[in-house]
C-alpha cells in the first residue's frame, strides 16, 4: 500500500509537471525566437531628442550661421559663419534637386564636419537656385534656399538691436550709469564698419556714436563706453544687393492719370508666357475697386477668397501697378465679382472712404479669358503721402508658370493666393500692348470694360483712366522670365536678387533721364550731352523725354515717362526716409536724423566689371537732374553729401556737395579736379574691386541759416554712371556688371 | 499477476490520458496566449522604437514632368533595419484629424536616391508590400490593406507622385514586428 501511494504521488506529480511544461512550453519556445530589436546606440531616446533639439536652436542661433550663395558665374556655395561660440556641426548630406532629371542628388560628395569658419563649393548645375538641403548625423534637415544676386554689398553705418532675449541688452557708460536698451534700439556710429556686420556679448561702442532708443530719445556716447548684448544680437543695416543710383525718392511716383510706358518704335512689352511681376509700392488716396464680371453664373460675391482663381471675358479694373503685356498686378479700394457677364453692367462706385485695398494678379490666356487671384486680406491705411491717406510700403509679388498653369500672388514674401489652373495653359503674349507701370488705358469715358488691355505709351501727354489707373508710390518693377519659388521670393523681400540671369526688366524707378527722343528711329541721346538746342517739340523727328532705363539690358524695354499731370519725381514724400538702392530698401524715420549732425554712411563694395576692356570714364553725381514734371514740388534742397571712391583699393575720386555747391577734392585725372569735375577714368581690363563710401546729413540750413521750410526732408542722392570705350555719353551701369565679391 | 497489471494499465492510462492534457494545454495556450503574448511584445517594442524615429520632409519640389517630389530621411539611432514607408495625400481640410486619416488611394512611389552627385538614368523604386492592417504604438488598429515600401533607416529616399494643390501629403514610418505592422511616426508636407 505504501509503495502504491508513493507511484500515485509521483505520478500525479509528474502529471502537474507534465501540465505546466505543456503550459510554459509554448511561451518558452516563443521567447527564445522572439527578435529583440538592436540597440545599437548607447543613448536612451530622451538624450536623442535632447540632442537634436540643441543643434537645431544652435543653428537657429547661429552657430553656425549657414548660408548658400550664388557667385556670378553660377556656382553655389555654402558658408558656415559661427557667431557665438565653434559647436561642430557633423553633416552627412547635402542634396539638391535636380528639375530635368527629377532626382534629389548630393550637392557635396561625402560627409562633412563643420568645425570653424567655411565655405563648401557644391556640385549644383550652373546657376542652380533650387533648395538646398542639409541632413546633419544626428536627421536633422535644414532647408537653405540659393541666395544668388548681383549688386553690391551696401552697409550702412546703422547698427539694429533684434532677438532680445533672456538677457535684455545693456549700455554701461564711464561713470557707471547703465541704460537699459530695447529690441529695435539703433545705433550709429561716427565711422563706417566701427562695428562687427553681426555682433553678441560685450561690445565697445566707439565715443561720438548715437543711441537711438525706442521711444525716440537720444544718448550720445562717450569714450569707454560698453553695449552687453547677453545673446541678443547686434546686426548692422546692409542692402546686399544694392545698385546705383542710392536715392531716398523715386521717379516712379504716379497719379491715377498717368504712367511710365514703352512707346511705338521699339519693342512693347516681353511676351512672356512663365513669368513673375514684382512691384514695390504706396497706395494712397482713392484707387478703382478690383471689379471682375465674372462669366460664371455662379460666382457672385464681394468677399474675395484665397485660392480662387476667377475668370472673366473683361480685364480686371483697378490699379494696374505693373503690366507686363498679359500678366498685371492690381491693387483696388475695393473689391467685387458680378456674374451677369455683361459689360454694362454699372461698375461698384468708387468709394470715396475706402480706407482699405485689395492686391490681385491677372493673367490673360490665350484664348483672351482673364484669371485673377486676390488676397483676401485687405491692406489698410495706415499712413500718409501726398496729403492723402496710404498704405505702408508693401512687396507684390506675381507669378505665373505656362507649364504647370500655377498662378501665385505674395505680399511681403509670404503667399497669399494660389491656384493650378491646368498643365501648359498659354497666354496671350500679344506684341501689341505698352508695358506699363502706373496704368494700362487712357480712354475716356466711365464704365469701361476692355476685353483686352491696350497698355499705355508712355512720353505722350495724356491721362490714364482712373478705372485702370493706380494712385501713390511707386518702388523698383521686376519681371522676370521664370516663376520663382517661395524661397527665392522671400529672398527678394530680404534683400537679394535671385535669378538675375532670368530678370527681363528692371525699372528701378530711380533711374530716369531727361533725353531728346528721335521719334523716327526710337533712339535717345541724353539731353545734357547735346549741345545744340533742342528742336521744336512740335517736330516729328524729336522729342523732349524722360527715361526709364530698363537696368537689366539697357538697349531694350526702357520706359517713358508720361507727361499728364502726375507727379513722376516725388521728392520725399514719405513719412519714412526710404533708400533705395536694391531690391529692397532701408527705412529710417526721418525724425530721427533730420535736422541732426548725425552722418549715415552707406559702404558699397563689389566687383565692377567692364563691358569690354578700354579706358572708361566715370561721372560722379550728387544730384539728379532729371526736369520736375508739371505739378511736382521742388526739392527740399538736398542733402549734405561726401563720397570716397576706390579702385582695387586705391583712391581715385574724392568729393562733397555741401549747402548746394560742389567741391570736387580729388580725381585721379587732375583735369576733372582742377577744373571742379566731379569726374575720374580708370583702364579696365577686368573686373575690379570697386569700394564706395558715401555719408549724408539732413542737418541741411536754407540761406536764412533756419530749418528747412516745408515739411519734406531734404532729397538723398548718389549715382555713379559711366562711359565705355567708344561711348559718346555717360550711361547707367547696367545691374549685370555690379557683382557681389567672387571667394 | 493479475492485480500487478492492473495497477501498470491504470498508471499507462493516467500518463496517457496526462500527456493528452498537457498537449490540449500545450495547443490551448499556443492558439490563445501566444498571439496575445507575441502583439503585446511587438507593441512594446513599437512603441521603444517611437521614442526615438523621426521622419524629415523636404518641401515639395516640382520637376518638369509636373510630378511633386519629396525628399525623407528616417533618423533610427537606435534601429537600423528597414522601415516601411506609406505616403498618401489627404485634403487640407482633414489635417487637423491627420493622425488618424488613413489612406484611400495609393498616387506616390518611393524610390532610394541615388547618392551620387550626377545621378542615375534610372531610379531603384523600392520594394512595395501589402499591409493587412497597420496598428498605431497603442495597439490600435488604423487602416486596412494599405501598400507600402521598404526603406532602410538612416538612408535618404524620394517620395514622386501628383499631387493636388489643396491637398497634403502624409507619410506614415512602419515598423514590422513580430508578424505585426505598427506605425511608428508620421508627418505631412502640404504641396
Amino acid at each position: 500500500m505504501e509503495v502504491k501511494k508513493g507511484q500515485a504521488i509521483i505520478i500525479i506529480f509528474m502529471i502537474i509537471l507534465l501540465m505546466i511544461v505543456s503550459l510554459l512550453l509554448p511561451l518558452i519556445l516563443l521567447q527564445s525566437v522572439t527578435k529583440s530589436f538592436q540597440i545599437e546606440s548607447g543613448s536612451s531616446s530622451s538624450v536623442v531628442l535632447a540632442e537634436k533639439e540643441l543643434q537645431i536652436e544652435e543653428v537657429n542661433n547661429g552657430d553656425p550661421l549657414i548660408k548658400v550663395y550664388q557667385n556670378s558665374q553660377g556656382i553655389d556655395y555654402i558658408k558656415f559663419e559661427y557667431i557665438h561660440g565653434i559647436t561642430p556641426l557633423d553633416i552627412e548630406y547635402i542634396f539638391y534637386y535636380d528639375y530635368d532629371k527629377a532626382e534629389w542628388l548630393l550637392a557635396y560628395p561625402g560627409s562633412y564636419i563643420v568645425s570653424g569658419n567655411t565655405t563648401l563649393y557644391l556640385y549644383t548645375p550652373p546657376y542652380y537656385n533650387g533648395i538646398i538641403e542639409i541632413i546633419t548625423s544626428l536627421g536633422n534637415a535644414f532647408y537653405l534656399p540659393v541666395q544668388s544676386s548681383i549688386g553690391l554689398t551696401t552697409c550702412a553705418n546703422i547698427y539694429n538691436i533684434t532677438q532680445v532675449q533672456t538677457i535684455t541688452p545693456i549700455l554701461i557708460l564711464p561713470n557707471g550709469t547703465s541704460i537699459t536698451l530695447q529690441e529695435g534700439t539703433l545705433i550709429i556710429t561716427p565711422e563706417p564698419n566701427s562695428l562687427p556686420k553681426i555682433a553678441t556679448g560685450n561690445v565697445n561702442i566707439p565715443a561720438g556714436s548715437t543711441i537711438i532708443l525706442t521711444n525716440g530719445n537720444e544718448v550720445s556716447v562717450p569714450k569707454g563706453a560698453i553695449l552687453e548684448l547677453g545673446n541678443s544680437i547686434l546686426i548692422q543695416k546692409c542692402i546686399e544687393s544694392g545698385y546705383f543710383p542710392i536715392s531716398s525718392f523715386l521717379t516712379g511716383y504716379q497719379s491715377d492719370n498717368d504712367n511710365i510706358g514703352t512707346i511705338p518704335l521699339e519693342e512693347r512689352n516681353p511676351q512672356l508666357q512663365t513669368q513673375t511681376l514684382v512691384q514695390w509700392f504706396i497706395a494712397s488716396g482713392n484707387i478703382y475697386p478690383i471689379k471682375i464680371i465674372s462669366n460664371s453664373p455662379s460666382t457672385k460675391t464681394s468677399t474675395p477668397q484665397a485660392n480662387v482663381a476667377y475668370y472673366s471675358d473683361y480685364a480686371p479694373t483697378g490699379g494696374y501697378m505693373l503690366w507686363s503685356g498679359d500678366a498685371g498686378l492690381i491693387i483696388g479700394g475695393g473689391f467685387c465679382v458680378n456674374n451677369n457677364n455683361k459689360p454694362s453692367q454699372s461698375p461698384s462706385p468708387l468709394n470715396p472712404s475706402s480706407s482699405q485695398y485689395y492686391l490681385a494678379f491677372t493673367v490673360q490666356l490665350y484664348n483672351g479669358t482673364w484669371v485673377t487671384i486676390v488676397d483676401p486680406n485687405p491692406l489698410p491705411q495706415i499712413g500718409n503721402e501726398n496729403g492723402q491717406p496710404s498704405s505702408a510700403l508693401t512687396l507684390a509679388v506675381g507669378t505665373y508658370d505656362a507649364q504647370t498653369g500655377t498662378i501665385a500672388l505674395y505680399i511681403n514674401g509670404t503667399l497669399v493666393s494660389e491656384v493650378k489652373l491646368k498643365p501648359n495653359l498659354m497666354l496671350n503674349a500679344s506684341a501689341t500692348s505698352f508695358m506699363d507701370v502706373g496704368s494700362v488705358y487712357n480712354g475716356s469715358g466711365n464704365n469701361i470694360l476692355l476685353k483686352s488691355l491696350p497698355g499705355f505709351s508712355g512720353d505722350i501727354f495724356d491721362a490714364g483712366n482712373n478705372e485702370y489707373s493706380f494712385n501713390g508710390a511707386l518702388g523698383p518693377s521686376f519681371i522676370y522670365n521664370i516663376s520663382l519659388t517661395s524661397a527665392q521670393i522671400k529672398a527678394l523681400y530680404q534683400g537679394q536678387i535671385p535669378s538675375p540671369n532670368n530678370i527681363v526688366v528692371l525699372w528701378s524707378q530711380n533711374t530716369a533721364e531727361e533725353v531728346y527722343l528721335n521719334t523716327k528711329t526710337g533712339s535717345t541721346e541724353p539731353a545734357y550731352y547735346t549741345t545744340m538746342p533742342p528742336p521744336n517739340p512740335s517736330s516729328v523727328l524729336s522729342s523732349e523725354a524722360v527715361e526709364v532705363y530698363n537696368l537689366a539690358d539697357l538697349s531694350n524695354l526702357n520706359g517713358f515717362w508720361g507727361w499728364a499731370g502726375a507727379i513722376p519725381t516725388a521728392f520725399a514724400p514719405f513719412s519714412d526716409i526710404i533708400i533705395w538702392g536694391g531690391p529692397s530698401p532701408v527705412l529710417f524715420n526721418p525724425t530721427l536724423i533730420q535736422g541732426k549732425n548725425i552722418n549715415i554712411t552707406f559702404e558699397s563694395q563689389g566687383l565692377l566689371i567692364p563691358k569690354e576692356p578700354g579706358n572708361y570714364i566715370f561721372s560722379v553725381n550728387f544730384t539728379d537732374n532729371v526736369p520736375i514734371a508739371e505739378n511736382n514740388q521742388a526739392p527740399n534742397g538736398y542733402a549734405n553729401e561726401w563720397v570716397v571712391i576706390y579702385i582695387n583699393g586705391q583712391k581715385v575720386f574724392e568729393g562733397k556737395y555741401i549747402d548746394n555747391r560742389l567741391n570736387v577734392l580729388y580725381s585721379n585725372v587732375y583735369y576733372f579736379q582742377q577744373r571742379n569735375m566731379p569726374e575720374f577714368s580708370y583702364d579696365l581690363t577686368k573686373a575690379v574691386n570697386l569700394t564706395v563710401i558715401f555719408t549724408f546729413n539732413l542737418d541741411v540750413k536754407n540761406e536764412n541759416n533756419s530749418p528747412p521750410h516745408n515739411q519734406g526732408v531734404p532729397a538723398i542722392y548718389f549715382n555713379l554712371m559711366w562711359m565705355p570705350p567708344g561711348s559718346q555719353w555717360f550711361q547707367y551701369i547696367p545691374i549685370t556688371n555690379l557683382q557681389p565679391f567672387i571667394l | 499477476m493479475i492485480h500487478m497489471a492492473d495497477i501498470g494499465v491504470s498508471e499507462f492510462i493516467l500518463v496517457i490520458a496526462a500527456i493528452i492534457m498537457g498537449l490540449v494545454i500545450f495547443g490551448l495556450t499556443a492558439a490563445y496566449l501566444i498571439p496575445i503574448y507575441t502583439f503585446t511584445n511587438a507593441e512594446q517594442q513599437a512603441n521603444a522604437i517611437s521614442q526615438s524615429v523621426y521622419i524629415t520632409l523636404s518641401p515639395p519640389a516640382i520637376s518638369s514632368s509636373l510630378n511633386v517630389s519629396f525628399l525623407g530621411y528616417i533618423y533610427s539611432p537606435l534601429y537600423s533595419g528597414n522601415y516601411t514607408i506609406v505616403a498618401f495625400s489627404i485634403p487640407s481640410s482633414a489635417v487637423p484629424s491627420v493622425a488618424i486619416t488613413p489612406p484611400v488611394s495609393e498616387q506616390f512611389s518611393v524610390y532610394l536616391v541615388s547618392l551620387s552627385t550626377t545621378g542615375t538614368t534610372n531610379l531603384v523604386k523600392t520594394s512595395s508590400i501589402s499591409i493587412p492592417i497597420v496598428y498605431d504604438v497603442n495597439g490600435h488598429s488604423l487602416a486596412t490593406n494599405v501598400i507600402g515600401y521598404k526603406v532602410p533607416a538612416n538612408v535618404p529616399f524620394e517620395i514622386v507622385g501628383n499631387l493636388n494643390s489643396n491637398n497634403v501629403l502624409v507619410v506614415w514610418v512602419i515598423y514590422y514586428s513580430s508578424g505585426y505592422h505598427f506605425r511608428v511616426a508620421y508627418t505631412y508636407s502640404y504641396g
